[in-house]
């Protein structure tokens, strides 16, 4: 029996309070550990671009079949270290550490 | 933890922004929600994992102290997570949630406050989740 996942924060307080704290209109933004894409779906839509990285390839597939395309063009996600970024000095506006520090 | 703070710095534009978005480990209630009621039913126990948060803590305090980020502002919430049976809870938490003990007891207590109400759900409460928002100096 697969096992039934819950309903996380349907009165959307989590994404009231990072909206709150952070303009991602037109940014840049790096999720570092994204997992599957959850909070990435709260946020991304408004962002010029997105990057979610994580390590774990099972929940970065459910992200990428779920999460992204959703989303517009311009997210994506990536297995990568968060202690090796693949990135080049100084590409993002904004970081977050959803869940993962 | 304070390496990858580092190199989360150096992909920051200057003056970039750092959101620590995360759920801090403790006892979590657990609620039975019925006929507009919400009963207890005990909490799962994540206690186990608060030496990790207090690990993060300390790398977020030092990179801060260094000079890399600079704290800007904090606020702590409650976040809700719902299930529709207490079985489902504890197959989902003790699949997942690594540090999370469903304590003894606790579904036969939950199953029994949802007895003869086929809408009742159960509700488990994250609290603190804690976000603080920094932004990148140069030390």
């Amino acid at each position: 029996m697969p096992l039934v996942p819950p309903t996380r924060d349907p009165e959307g307080v989590e994404t009231g309070h990072l909206h709150e704290f952070l303009d991602v209109s037109d940014a840049r933004v790096l999720e570092i550990g994204c997992g599957d894409g959850r909070l990435m779906r709260r946020y991304a839509d408004r962002a010029r671009q997105t990057i979610g990285i994580d390590l774990d390839p099972v929940r970065l597939r459910k992200a990428a079949s779920e999460s992204v395309p959703a989303l517009r063009a311009s997210a994506a996600v990536l297995k990568a270290d968060a202690v090796k970024l693949p990135f080049a000095r100084e590409t993002f506006d904004h970081a977050i550490l959803g869940w993962s520090l | 933890m304070v390496h990858a703070l580092r190199e989360t710095w150096r992909v920051l534009r200057p003056g970039g922004t750092l959101i620590d978005l995360r759920p801090y480990s403790g006892l979590h209630p657990v609620e039975v929600l019925v006929d507009s009621q919400e009963l207890d039913a005990g909490v799962l126990d994540e206690t186990e994992a608060i030496p990790i948060d207090e690990a993060a803590d300390r790398a977020i305090q030092q990179i801060a102290d260094e000079g890399w980020f600079a704290r800007e502002r904090d606020a702590e919430f409650d976040f809700l997570v719902y299930w529709e049976s207490p079985v489902e809870m504890a197959e989902f938490v003790t699949a997942n949630w690594q540090y999370t003990r469903v304590p003894d007891g606790l579904v036969e207590h939950a199953q029994n406050l949802m007895a003869g109400h086929s809408d009742a759900r159960l509700r488990v409460h994250l609290y603190p989740v804690r976000i603080v928002r920094y932004h990148k100096t140069s030390p």
